[in-house]
């Protein structure tokens, strides 16, 4: 029951909106349970390889003359 | 590249959408050099297909051609393209689907919270790679609101009424969107 509670709220005791007694609750139990912490844990890594993800580095684009070709061909039909 | 060109100084994107405006070919054309990366790579991550991504990104860069000319210079011209490819991509989603299959996760695996953190050598990694695989895997209402939120940092509020949805609708749905995407990363090493 603790952990189902204690996971629903974990993005938003990571977003600091929880009020206080949440806070209590969610510290409180990742202090005592290692799988919800590991959950939590998880959480933090997905979000912080989301946001390196904003970087334009490592995409396979695609080639720009084909693109812009295609584009120029469109504007043209319409 | 003659001495004068080196010398001229880059005309800015306001420059060149006001130009493009008028009927300019080559400063549209410019625009588009210096911005299609950006804006493939918004739409990549939002569709997760590169060949929908590519479309889209043909259908944005029409769609500036057409309103370039409301552009005021009042914010940055990436975060007005931004804003514009977002829209577009939504309009999309809104087209290929009804709005309740869209944003809510009926019909949805439900998420299971994998356990088992005992042995931290059983722990699959969680890269890039992975998020990305992961994520193209994501049913399209929750990729949309993890995409918008954690990597292209828009707020709940901006997203809420982008979408037309609650602003707890926009919290809940990046929560499970963050299980969601825990258990097929977790999924995806269990398969190696």
């Amino acid at each position: 029951m603790d952990c189902a509670k204690s996971i629903e709220l974990l993005s938003e005791y990571s977003a600091g909106s929880l009020g206080d007694d949440d806070i209590i609750f969610v510290k409180t139990h990742l202090t005592a349970c290692a799988d919800c912490d590991g959950v939590f844990q998880d959480l933090k890594l997905i979000v912080q390889t989301a946001l390196a993800m904003r970087s334009e580095n490592g995409i396979a684009y695609p080639d720009e003359e084909i693109l812009w070709q295609r584009l120029s061909a469109s504007r043209i039909v319409h | 590249m003659t001495v004068a060109e080196v010398d001229r100084p880059q005309e800015s994107d306001f420059e060149l959408a006001k130009k493009a405006a008028a009927g300019d070919g080559k400063s549209f054309e410019e625009l588009y050099r210096r911005h299609y990366r950006r804006v493939y790579a918004l739409t990549l991550r939002m569709m997760g297909n590169p060949t929908e991504a590519e479309d889209m990104t043909q259908d944005v860069f029409l769609q500036l051609f057409n309103k370039v000319g409301m552009f005021r210079g009042e914010s940055a011209f990436t975060t007005w393209l931004h804003r514009m490819t977002v829209n577009q991509v939504l309009m999309h989603f809104r087209k290929k689907s009804t709005r309740s299959e869209l944003l809510t996760d009926e019909g949805e695996t439900p998420i299971q919270i994998v356990k088992g953190t005992e042995n931290p050598g059983t722990m699959p990694v969680i890269d890039r790679i992975s998020l990305e695989k992961a994520l193209r895997q994501l049913p399209p209402g929750y990729r949309t609101v993890f995409v918008l939120h954690d990597v292209e940092g828009y707020e709940h509020y901006e997203i809420s009424g982008m979408l037309g949805i609650a602003e707890g609708t926009s919290k809940s749905q990046l929560h499970k969107a963050r299980l969601k995407l825990r258990q097929l990363i977790r999924e995806q090493a269990a398969s190696k």
